[in-house]
């Protein structure tokens, strides 16, 4: 039987475009990216392919197409070498594939997504369809520039998430998951994460469906709920009691309130 | 080797003396027998070239190492074929 030298492609070092798609090959060398720092474009679709080497060196790389394959897990060497510049107050990324724009990793068995999916800032169109993955990573909504996302077919456990995205809303999807992202200040965050745990206990066997508006400072609206309410559609109507509205400035935020993230 | 066959490998040869920067090769535009014989050595003393294009073939399962020597190669497009992997060597 004969074989390609997949390890000598290595050693083209001007490649910028490199498609080895729709072949039988159910393993790549090691050290094939060790040296391809020019690759712009990198399809390996419709292979046998298990796991990718390490591509933390493909410093140029665009568009990585991965599809109908046999991967079991994300990436990760993607994202692992791509640093933050600190000192700047707008955030600037080097290092690893920062630059990857397009990533298709669909009809693969991925289980899971790593949080540091967040690094490949560049990303506009990403497609993990029809794989295996039961939750995404909140920090997936930080990825600003996505604007293509298919995460359909895959076992989401969360049912409200699922069903955005079966209906194919990006934009609701990442906002949904931007809700949930921690914030800066963590002591606030504990704060009110601490909050709504205890609403919680408090609710989940005694009035099921609760909504309760809590005005914790001047400048803070708390909204908890219980998680059946979460995990149900948007609430059609609710009637609300002992509130105080009387205070122009409170009125408005109760109204601003109901508008906020959809 | 029929006599068309022949034809067909020595202006395809004579073609490659020319130092193309572009290479395409499919069942539609070159026989199974040439593109052995191509990759079998004259293919890869093209060191010009730029784009090299082998797609579509069921018989291709190898290539020499002697790709390496393509130093100037860009684009290099080997779908459809039945490649398979190997061990680093």
């Amino acid at each position: 039987m004969n074989y390609i030298f997949l390890d000598e492609l290595g050693n083209l070092t001007k490649l910028k475009y490199l498609n080895i798609s729709r072949n039988e090959i159910d393993s790549l060398p090691d050290l094939l990216f060790e040296k391809l720092i020019c690759l712009q474009t990198l399809n390996v679709e419709q292979n046998k392919l298990k796991t990718l080497p390490n591509m933390s060196k493909l410093a140029c790389l665009i568009s990585l197409k991965c599809g109908s394959n046999e991967l079991n897990q994300f990436p990760n060497s993607l994202c692992e070498k791509i640093r933050e510049l600190g000192g700047s107050p707008v955030p600037i990324f080097e290092g690893g594939t920062v630059h990857l724009s397009e990533f298709n990793a669909s009809h693969n068995k991925i289980q899971t997504l790593p949080g540091i999916i967040e690094r490949l800032v560049a990303l506009k169109s990403l497609d993990l369809s029809f794989n295996q993955i039961e939750t995404i990573p909140v920090q997936l909504a930080n990825c600003a520039k996505l604007k293509e996302l298919n995460l359909k077919h895959n076992p989401i456990k969360d049912r409200r998430l699922y069903k955005m995205i079966e209906q194919c809303a990006p934009k609701k999807v990442l906002d949904y998951l931007r809700t949930n992202l921690p914030t800066k200040n963590n002591t606030d965050n504990k704060g009110e994460d601490e909050e709504l745990s205890d609403f919680r206990k408090k609710t989940d066997d005694q009035d099921k469906f609760t909504v309760r508006l809590q005005f914790n400072s001047e400048d803070k609206f708390v909204v908890l709920v219980s998680k059946l309410i979460a995990d149900q559609r948007k609430i059609a109507a609710c009637i609300i009691h002992q509130m105080d509205l009387s205070n122009g400035k409170m009125l408005k935020k109760f109204l601003a309130i109901q508008t906020s993230n959809g | 080797m029929t006599s068309s066959l022949a034809n067909e490998q020595n202006q395809y040869d004579e073609w490659l003396k020319n130092k193309p920067r572009e290479i395409i090769l499919s069942p539609k535009t070159v026989s199974k027998e040439c593109l052995v014989n191509s990759l079998n050595g004259p293919l890869f003393l093209v060191n010009s070239l730029n784009f090299l294009e082998i797609t579509n073939f069921d018989i291709l399962t190898k290539i020499d190492s002697k790709i390496s020597q393509l130093n100037n190669l860009t684009n290099l497009v080997l779908e459809g074929n039945k490649l398979k992997s190997i061990p680093g060597t």
